[in-house]
């Protein structure tokens, strides 16, 4: 008798223990004021870019350079997010970082000796005859993301520019006679592989 | 008895009642427990500077107990016109105590909390990251990593959100973070709002938010763009542009009838032009339009010429030492001018209470100074910088203008001259607060 007792006593104990801890697991009243996570979504983007013209001019080309990328993307089927940040060197750094697939820059804001290491399709040029800087999609190899838009890119541009939609967008934006008669020739010396 | 018991009421609720500022009427010092001759000196201090052409001329107004005791003008606003009591000054960041007051009337409305991510209004901000400098030579120079916790909003008022003015690297030109936040601020086209800038400052803000931070939020008072995030802030949660916001909700009530962003046209011949000094007799204006020297840019006329579209938080207000005489009585009066109530007594506390921790306000004074909210706040009296008592506040502005309130005393102390660089002044200043605080007699 003594025992069934002690045994249900055990028993009834073990049961209140479970309920409460069925309670505890629930309690989101007591969860810390200050919670772990920041306010608002983290910002995750495939493509950074930069304001690449100077102030004064910035409106027009940087909307230009825009619409080159969405639409070479958009004709190459994807659909990255591409990321405008106010700094280039924010942008360089969110590329060699890994925080984005690929840039949308000048060649220069891929040091010569890890140029390597990427891929770069040039799809503008800026800058006098004389002196022209190669505007770029740069891609890490290593990065099958990136590897994937590059190509597209690449398809979509080569698309755009034989539909004549190139020329379209930058006569839009930046006014007729910025490019010459046949873009491809322009800028296949920046395009090794380009036929 | 009876008679007694009443007089002694009556002088209780005079002294409860906040005084009221008066309409540009000067009393006899000896009225509010000042001298007459020790205040003269403060006149003679400044003589001494216009006679050695280390400034051009200025204006210093000393009230005590709501009333104003002495309203000097010394030398000239322009060439062949003199210093007026109405003459207009550009006071630069003597417009963030106003901004932060707008900012704390939309608290007491319950449109915001301190505590609230700076990101719910302004997603921009969030998720920032904390730019960290990697030993000279590494590239890139600098790492980002993850913000410990959102920027708040008491953030922005206690400058600890880490935005330090472009600017910042002139004056510690060592400093390789203030450099290279420096060189991104450039790259970005972040404006101090100090010249004329094309744009709105909800566009310069959103970029700013983009860019790293100088420090975890919190961690370490950096005096700078803070000012302009709130003023966008107001912006955002008012619903109005910033400077109809404070002209209906500060300016208007407190009857600033001087005080402007823009100043409009019939009143610019009122204005003093910026002059340029050594300090050692060469004096000289500055011409209209930006000028650069090194990291700092400058302009005497963004605020009557140019886009005109930028309302700069920071740095935008034009004033008269009047007008500003009457804000500053209204922090006095614990918030509170002529009958008109623009906080609560609890939030002019608030302002005025240290809101920095263990940190330090070193922009502009010493190690014995703290911050509230907008304002710089004395300690103790142990440290070098000394303005008379502990509870005094106050700030200054770029192109050499100064205030500073001492509750304990109910004493209010404003300096205005339109004179760069900045840094000249300091000692002027300090002896003029010293001599403010001297004229005490009573």
């Amino acid at each position: 008798m003594e025992n069934s007792k002690t045994s249900f006593h055990t028993l009834l104990a073990g049961l209140l223990a479970g309920v409460l801890l069925c309670c505890a697991t629930g309690a989101h009243a007591t969860a810390p004021r200050i919670a772990p996570q920041l306010f608002g979504e983290e910002r995750k983007s495939d493509v950074v870019a930069y304001q690449l013209f100077s102030m004064a001019s910035a409106k027009a080309g940087d909307e230009m350079i825009a619409e080159l990328v969405r639409s070479a993307f958009s004709a190459g089927g994807e659909n990255p997010v591409v990321d405008m940040l106010p700094s280039r060197q924010l942008a360089r750094y969110a590329l060699f970082n890994g925080d984005a697939a690929a840039l949308v820059g000048l060649l220069s804001d891929v040091h010569e000796k890890e140029r390597k290491q990427y891929r770069v399709v040039t799809f503008y040029l800026v800058g006098s005859d004389d002196r022209q800087e190669p505007v770029v999609l740069a891609c890490r190899k290593q990065n099958s993301r990136a590897d994937n838009l590059c190509k597209a890119f690449e398809q979509g541009l080569r698309q755009l520019i034989k539909k004549g939609q190139y020329r379209q967008i930058v006569d839009k934006q930046m006014g007729t006679g910025k490019v010459p008669a046949d873009i491809l020739e322009w800028l296949k010396p920046h395009n090794p592989g380009w036929k | 008895m009876k008679i007694l018991g009443w007089m002694f009421g009556l002088w209780f609720a005079l002294q409860a009642m906040p005084v009221a500022a008066d309409e540009f009427q000067t009393v006899r010092p000896e009225t509010v427990g000042l001298s007459s001759v020790r205040l003269d000196r403060l006149g003679d201090l400044l003589d001494a500077q216009v006679e050695q052409k280390k400034m051009a001329g200025a204006v210093v107004l000393v009230a005590r107990h709501g009333k104003i005791a002495y309203f000097k003008t010394v030398g000239v606003a322009d060439t062949g016109k003199p210093m007026r009591q109405d003459t207009l000054f550009r006071v630069c960041s003597m417009t963030k105590p106003v901004v932060t007051l707008a900012v704390l009337q939309l608290y007491e409305q319950g449109k915001l909390l301190l505590s609230d991510p700076v990101a719910k209004y302004i997603p921009e901000f969030s998720h920032p990251k904390v730019i960290e400098m990697l030993p000279e030579g590494a590239d890139p120079a600098f790492r980002l990593v993850p913000a410990k916790r959102d920027i708040t909003i008491k953030d922005l008022l206690t400058h600890t959100a880490g935005m330090p003015y472009s600017f910042a690297s002139e004056w510690y030109p060592k400093d390789r973070l203030l450099r290279q936040m420096h060189d991104l601020y450039e790259e970005a086209g972040i404006s101090s709002g100090m010249y004329e800038t094309e744009g709105t400052i909800g566009d310069m803000v959103k970029r700013l938010a983009r860019l790293p931070i100088a420090s975890q939020p919190g961690e370490a008072f950096i005096y700078g763009m803070a000012a302009d995030v709130s003023g966008y802030l107001v912006e955002v949660v008012s619903g109005q542009k910033l400077d109809d916001y404070i002209a209906e909700h500060i300016f208007k009530p407190l009857k600033m009838n001087d005080s402007y962003f823009f100043v409009p046209p019939e009143k610019q011949d009122r204005m003093s032009v910026v002059w340029k000094s050594d300090w050692q007799g060469s004096l000289e204006k500055v011409a209209p339009g930006p000028h650069r020297e090194g990291d700092y840019v400058y302009s005497p006329t963004f605020q009557t010429a140019g886009p005109k579209t930028f309302l700069s938080g920071g740095v935008g207000m034009v004033t008269t030492p009047y007008d500003y005489f009457r804000f500053a009585q209204m922090l006095l009066n614990k918030g509170e001018l002529d009958g008109v109530r623009l906080v609560s007594r609890k939030t002019v506390e608030l302002m005025t209470t240290n809101q920095i921790g263990k940190l330090y306000e070193t922009t502009l004074h010493d190690e014995g100074w703290k911050f509230g909210l907008g304002l710089g706040i004395q300690a103790d009296r142990e440290h070098n910088v000394d303005a008379g008592d502990v509870g005094t506040f106050e700030w200054a502005g770029l192109y050499s203008t100064r205030f500073s309130v001492d509750p304990k005393e109910e004493k209010i102390t404003i300096f205005m001259s339109q004179t760069h660089p900045f840094n000249h002044h300091f000692e002027l200043w300090d002896k003029l607060l010293v001599l403010s605080t001297s004229s005490i007699s009573d």
